[in-house]
């Protein structure tokens, strides 16, 4: 009779291209542990701050004061973008259940259909910032002002959201998305496209029949004006950053956050250490950060400094085309 | 010809754990469920990553990469991008030791 042998590791494991730092397997899987009491918690405190800044826009409806109060709620509104992404993953709760609920909700606030997000996000984590290969790159070195700035405080992903919207909901879908949505999956996209689009159409019905300014002030407007804060934080995770390049620690970059930027944030400002095991929860980031940290660059200090550091690099890349941020390899 | 291979410290795995064995060629996974013993082979279906690098809880395994799921009892495809099923390899414990059927 035969022995089999341990076999940790696998050789010719197709995904083991990317630059992988030293850590315990058996530290690892303990990592990836998920629970329902993080996530509800993480998910509770979003939706008290969503409600107290909304009360707020509330109180100063008849003033001026609404639009700074409407920016302040819309700021903490669309951080449903750090819920939706965290259960993409599927690791928000342990409750498989809990977890696509807050998904749908979630992703529903923040006008991305679920399960094209989910797939383009796994895409995204198996070719990052990789040009013509990652779903979610929508700009590459060099960047132009403009095209930060209308990315950060413009139209730009409120408009790209909707047209894809429209454009699932009619099951048009393109080439690359055909490559990475299931099959099976496209005919429940479509339909979820199409769910999506009947509440939003519901909420404007009711804000116009009821002549109520509700569904504008605590939902469309505020959608927009707070879109720009959450998407200061998303430009920190590989704007400017080196391309097409199997290591995650000059893809991406990490930050550092205060308590309650990262319970909004679902810890996400850990960016390189989610890149590198995307199954350990958001709740267990520090703790892996703990582990690894010190094998990765330094995070920088704070999404304000990410972004002047972004801005640099954009004056310099008008002299330099290939200079990127990159701070490691 | 299918034999009957010792799984080394299989008889000391804990509850909810897995090991990665090879045996007569073939990569496999050995996991250890309220169930009893299971056996699968050790690559996604949908794009052959390393399932020993995903999560696994109680009946399921999670892939680390697209987060496909599979039943490691029956090898079933739980939900997308899987859809093929996982092969399966009978394990047995006879005399405290744990073997596999390749």
């Amino acid at each position: 009779m035969s022995t089999a042998h341990d076999d940790e590791e696998l050789s010719d494991d197709p995904f083991d291209v990317w630059y992988s730092p030293a850590i315990d397997r058996t530290v690892l899987r303990g990592l990836m542990r998920r629970t329902n009491t993080h996530g509800l918690l993480t998910l509770g405190i979003w939706l008290l701050l969503c409600i107290a800044t909304g009360a707020i826009v509330g109180i100063a409806r008849h003033t001026l004061w609404v639009w700074p109060a409407m920016l302040l709620y819309g700021g903490v509104l669309c951080f449903a973008y750090a819920a939706s992404h965290e259960c993409a993953h599927g690791t928000a709760f342990k409750s498989r259940w809990l977890n696509e609920v807050v998904f749908w909700f979630t992703s529903l606030v923040f006008i991305e259909e679920p399960l094209y997000r989910r797939y383009s996000h796994a895409e995204h984590h198996t070719h990052t910032w990789f040009n013509q290969r990652d779903p979610q790159k929508p700009y590459g070195n060099p960047l132009t002002l403009s095209r930060y700035l209308s990315g950060t405080f413009g139209l730009t992903f409120y408009l790209d959201a909707m047209r894809q919207l429209i454009r699932h909901s009619r099951g048009k879908f393109t080439p690359q998305e055909l490559g990475f949505l299931p099959p099976l999956e496209i005919r429940r996209a479509i339909i979820n496209s199409r769910l999506m689009m009947a509440c939003y159409a519901a909420l404007l019905a009711a804000g116009i029949a009821l002549q109520s300014p509700w569904p504008f002030i605590l939902y469309f407007i505020p959608r927009f004006l707070g879109g720009c804060v959450v998407t200061l934080y998303i430009n920190t995770q590989h704007m400017c950053m080196a391309e097409d390049l199997y290591d995650h620690r000059q893809t991406t970059r990490s930050i550092k956050c205060g308590w309650l930027e990262r319970q909004l944030y679902w810890n996400m400002h850990h960016h390189i250490e989610h890149h590198l095991y995307p199954t350990v929860p958001f709740h267990a980031l520090p703790k892996l950060n703990e582990r690894i940290g010190n094998q990765l660059p330094e995070p920088l200090d704070g999404v304000v400094a990410a972004n002047i550091d972004i801005l640099k690099a954009i004056s310099r890349q008008r002299t330099e085309p290939r200079f990127n941020l990159s701070r490691a390899g | 010809m299918a034999e009957w291979v010792n799984v080394p410290k299989g008889e000391s795995m804990p509850e909810g754990t897995m090991i990665a064995v090879s045996a007569r060629g073939r990569r496999l996974i050995v996991y250890r469920t309220r169930r009893g013993y299971f056996a699968t082979d050790r690559r996604c279906t949908h794009q052959a990553a390393d399932l020993t690098r995903g999560y696994f809880d109680e009946d399921v395994i999670e892939c680390p990469v697209h987060q496909g799921r599979f039943n490691v009892c029956t090898g079933a495809a739980l939900s997308a991008p899987a859809s093929t099923p996982l092969k399966t390899y009978p394990v047995k414990v006879e005399g405290g030791v744990v073997f596999v059927e390749v």
